[in-house]
């Protein structure tokens, strides 16, 4: 019996078919027989291909691993492996051939004990329906006790029973069974046809080769399973879609979900208010006379209000080790939206009045330091932050905690 | 006075303005319309592939339904109020004493919501790392390679796609009751019920599905008095096996819902708080109202096309208004595919997904793999109920025999020591082969157990074959195991 493994040279894999064309023929009649050589489907998609180059001469011996040509795709150019021994006896599409249907002859192969001068070539059909040829389930009945002579395996029932995988790892029902019947690994992946996917052998397959279920129990469910595995898209009645009529437009109220979502209206806004002292602020511009250039309060409250509202844009509120920091900047709303204004609003002691413009004169310094460590409440500067918050957006409060932190940060320098 | 206000910094336009107002026409070689599960997958997968991909997606935010008003909000809702629910019922008897526990609607909501924007968000940054060009807007055919942009950004312009491929996974919509309007306040669609700012005294569901059971859950346990109308005999949706549906009904029973099967809805109208429900009972004809604070209409989803102007191609749908494909995807152009909701199968996120998958790698390979047997459901209700493969009624009307082996969580030791024991496992095999044919649970995490299943079913194991595996104990997943070992032989601890 002959059968044909292929792999693709691009993967690393090794990549087999099941060959359903190969086992049409085999030496059961009287003289030998030459076997039809079908020019195999590299995948189920596959109906046409070339041949590039027959790796053997007629009448040469191959050994089974043997590269017997390479085939072409329309993707791809592919090794084609024999997976026993034999001869090829002829050679019937020479290296170059395209547009061969598969299953379309392309070769007859022989056993390695054949005398190829005598062998008996079948005759070719015109017109041979590639893969699907097999008859249906009229398989003479066998004995159902005895396991079947599995060397001459039974054709593929519309490729429900296949070869089984010979790399497959047993399942535990499968190398159960196969143990307490004495069965080698070897003999079963030999012998036993497989109905599971990709050439799995199944605890019914096993069943079956042993006799203990019949073959329309075994390979049934496979069938079922086969049926379902796509949609069932017969009896579908598609006509072309109509142009969106007026009822779809007033239902459309309803499919708000697929709908881009309306503008809510705007909630009322909400407001966040804090007062901060500003005395470490007036004794940190003394400390910094001639060291800095010199600032006002305004100024200073100005700046601390930019720095802060940059940090509270950018930062997020959240730090973790587990935070990642260009994760949640895709995640979250961009920057430039509009979470809160900031108003505020400088109040300072009658006396100590510090003018907007213009450097502060040697007086007001003077006076400054003095009354600083000594000042009463009533007398401290302040400034009263006020937070207009757009709840439209969802970190808008965050964001305005995070503003109020670094803002009392900066003006409680101590 | 010194106030004064500062504007809030403007930073440069985004990706997509820059992109939209310099290109008006882009080339791709796969466009995708729709940015769902199916939609964002097929565009990562392609991009992965080697295509140069882009997704249209007009919501705003990508996820589609399933992100944004479907799967994961729900979800939020229903892990956050079964807590609630557990430590209000069910810490005495754990000896845990909680005093003064209250649900706070708004921060579930806000906890609904971040988990929400944290997904999408990240969606994005998938779509940004596989290189997927993201058009921010709605998609429409101009002709069956040219597709229109139009964005919903401010500012920016529209763009004309030049597509060699497109995938239309433009999802699903609420189908709406005829002659009931949602106002997405008093009556609401699983999208209006996703944010109910109180807590409804009743609420009224129409349809026994899943989506109707488990927001049906979600506020039964925050208090509100749960009555679920079904037209059907019986709960749970087509797919739910007959014994399973029974049971989750029976459970949700205990829990406080009360159901009115085999009833027909004939109207409802918001009457100034409450909303007038008339309802008549299929069987007797007899006619009888109910009054509801809230009313859900859960009667299921359609295709969605609108926007799409698929007319411009004469793109072909059935008479449900699905997508009509062949099993490569493909609609009447083989280079046009449609995925997910808006074709055929079940409606489920991860179906959406694994076509998204498979429609790339036909494109690329020619080939692509979705089994239609091995698709999961899962109703996140407490106890959990999840399925994969054929249920029995299925079984019997596809003339199979069929074994079954079934165990319950009071027999596993895990469940008892959770004291959490509502539910079983029901494993159905071939009767000759022992090939596993569906699996059926009802338990804690029934949700998370149903992959075995699905894996076993997949590769075409038996019962034996999952029977035969060692299972950790004390665990839940023992249980699975067991049901296993009942198809095909005993259970050990039953
Ligand atoms: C309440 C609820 C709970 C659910 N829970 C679950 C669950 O637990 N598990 C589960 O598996 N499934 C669940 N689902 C179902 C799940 O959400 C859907 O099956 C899934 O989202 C379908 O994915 P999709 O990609 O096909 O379509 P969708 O998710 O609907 O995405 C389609 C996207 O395309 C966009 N779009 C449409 N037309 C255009 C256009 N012309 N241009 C640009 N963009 C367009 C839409 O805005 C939408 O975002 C739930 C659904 C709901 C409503």
């Amino acid at each position: 019996m002959f059968s044909v493994r292929a792999f693709s040279r691009a993967s690393t894999g090794v990549v087999r078919f099941q060959n359903v064309n190969v086992r049409l023929f085999h030496a059961s009649v009287l003289r030998a027989a030459a076997t039809k050589f079908g020019m195999p489907a590299m995948s189920p998609t596959m109906d046409k291909g070339g041949v590039v180059e027959w790796k053997f001469k007629e009448g040469e011996a191959y050994s089974s691993g043997d590269v017997l040509l390479e085939v072409e795709t329309d993707k791809a150019q592919i090794d084609v492996e024999a997976q026993d021994d034999g001869i090829l006896a002829k050679i019937l599409l020479p290296n170059g051939s395209k547009d061969i249907p598969v299953g379309r002859t392309i070769a007859y192969l022989a056993e390695p004990e054949d005398d190829i001068s005598k062998l008996e070539f079948p005759k070719e059909e015109a017109t041979e329906a590639p893969k699907k040829q097999e008859p249906k389930k009229q398989e003479p009945k066998k004995p159902e006790t005895a396991p079947k002579k599995a060397s001459k395996p039974i054709s593929a029932e519309a490729g429900i029973f296949n070869k089984a995988n010979p790399s497959q790892t047993l399942f535990p029902s499968v190398s159960t069974l196969l143990e307490s019947n004495g069965i080698s690994k070897e003999d079963a992946l030999e012998k036993i046809e497989a109905t599971g996917p990709n050439g799995r052998l199944l605890k019914g397959d096993v069943l079956f080769y042993l006799g203990k279920i019949s073959k329309e129990s075994a390979g049934a469910i496979a069938t079922y399973f086969k049926a379902h595995e796509k949609l069932d898209l017969s009896n579908i009645q598609g006509a072309p879609i109509k142009a969106e009529s007026s009822d779809s437009a007033t239902e459309a109220k309803s499919s708000s979900d697929a709908a881009v979502p309306a503008k809510p209206s705007i909630p009322e806004p909400k407001v966040i208010k804090q007062s901060f002292d500003l005395s470490s602020i007036v004794e940190l511009r003394e400390a910094s006379l001639g060291k800095v250039k010199p600032f006002t309060i305004y100024e200073f409250v100005s700046e601390a209000v930019k720095k802060s509202q940059t940090y509270a844009l950018q930062r997020h509120p959240v730090k973790s080790d587990f935070y990642d920091d260009l994760f949640e900047d895709i995640i979250s709303i961009p920057s430039r939206v509009d979470r809160f204004k900031v108003n505020f609003k400088i109040n300072q002691p009658e006396s100590k009045v510090t003018p907007s413009v213009g450097q502060p004169s040697i007086f007001d310094l003077l006076t400054e330091v003095k009354s600083a460590p000594s000042t009463e409440s009533h007398e401290t500067p302040t400034v009263e932050v006020e937070l207009v918050i757009n709840e439209q957006v969802a970190d808008a409060e965050e964001k305005a905690k995070l503003f109020m932190k670094k803002f009392d940060e900066f003006v409680n320098v101590t | 006075m010194l106030f004064r206000s500062i504007p809030s910094q403007k930073v440069v336009s985004n990706y997509a303005k820059v992109l939209a107002r310099n290109i008006s026409t882009k080339q791709h070689d796969v466009v995708v319309i729709g940015g769902g599960p199916g939609g964002y997958i097929a565009a990562i997968k392609a991009a992965q592939l080697g295509f140069n991909t882009a997704c249209i997606e007009k919501r705003g935010a990508l996820g589609g339904t399933c992100l944004n008003v479907g799967c994961i909000p729900s979800k939020s809702l229903l892990n956050n109020s079964h807590l609630y629910h557990q430590i209000l019922h069910d810490t005495e008897k754990r000896g845990i004493k909680v005093k003064d526990v209250e649900i706070d609607i708004a921060g579930l909501q806000a906890a609904k919501d971040l988990s929400v924007k944290q997904l999408t968000g990240g969606v994005e940054m998938l779509l940004k790392k596989n290189k997927v060009t993201y058009y921010k807007g709605n998609g429409s055919f101009v002709d069956e390679h040219k597709i229109k942009v139009e964005p919903i950004e401010e500012g920016v312009e529209e763009s004309i796609l030049d597509a060699k491929n497109i995938i239309i996974a433009t999802g699903s919509e609420v189908t709406p009751f005829p002659g009931i309007e949602i106002d997405e306040q008093k009556i609401v669609s699983s999208t209006g019920i996703l944010s109910l700012k109180s807590i409804p005294k009743k609420l009224t569901v129409i349809g026994g599905g899943i989506i109707g059971l488990e927001m049906g859950s979600v506020y039964s346990r925050l208090g509100s008095e749960v009555t679920v109308i079904e037209f059907q005999s019986a709960v749970g949706g087509a797919g739910m096996d007959g014994e399973v549906s029974k049971n989750v009904q029976k459970l949700l029973k205990k829990q406080g819902f009360n159901f009115k099967l085999g009833t027909k809805v004939l109207g409802a109208k918001v009457n100034g708080d409450v909303v007038d429900i008339e309802f008549e009972d299929v069987k007797s004809g007899k006619k009888e109202s109910i009054q509801s604070d809230v009313l859900l209409v859960a009667v299921g989803r359609r295709p969605y096309l609108k926007g799409l102007n698929a007319e411009a191609i004469g793109l072909e749908v059935d008479p449900k208004n699905r997508v009509v494909i062949n099993n490569k995807f493909e609609t009447k152009y083989p280079h046009i595919q449609a995925i997910g909701d808006v074709t055929f199968g079940p409606m489920l996120a991860h179906k959406a997904e694994e076509e998204g998958v498979a429609a790339a790698e036909y494109i690329k390979t020619g080939h692509g793999h979705v089994n239609y047997n091995v698709i999961p459901a899962v109703m996140y209700t407490h106890p959990e109920v999840a399925w994969v493969g054929k249920t029995e009624e299925e079984l019997k009307a596809e003339g199979i025999a069929y074994k079954i082996g079934k165990f319950p969580f009071v027999a596993n030791s895990r469940a008892k020591t959770n004291l959490d024991t509502e539910g079983f496992v029901k494993i159905l095999a071939d009767k000759e082969t022992d090939r596993m044919l569906g699996a059926h649970i009802i338990g804690p995490n029934a949700g998370e157990m149903i992959a075995e299943a699905g894996l076993a079913i997949e590769y075409g194991a038996s019962a034996e074959d999952v029977g035969r595996v060692c299972h950790a104990h004390p665990t839940l997943s023992e249980a699975f195991k067991e049901g296993c070992l009942a198809a095909y032989d005993k259970p050990l601890n039953f």
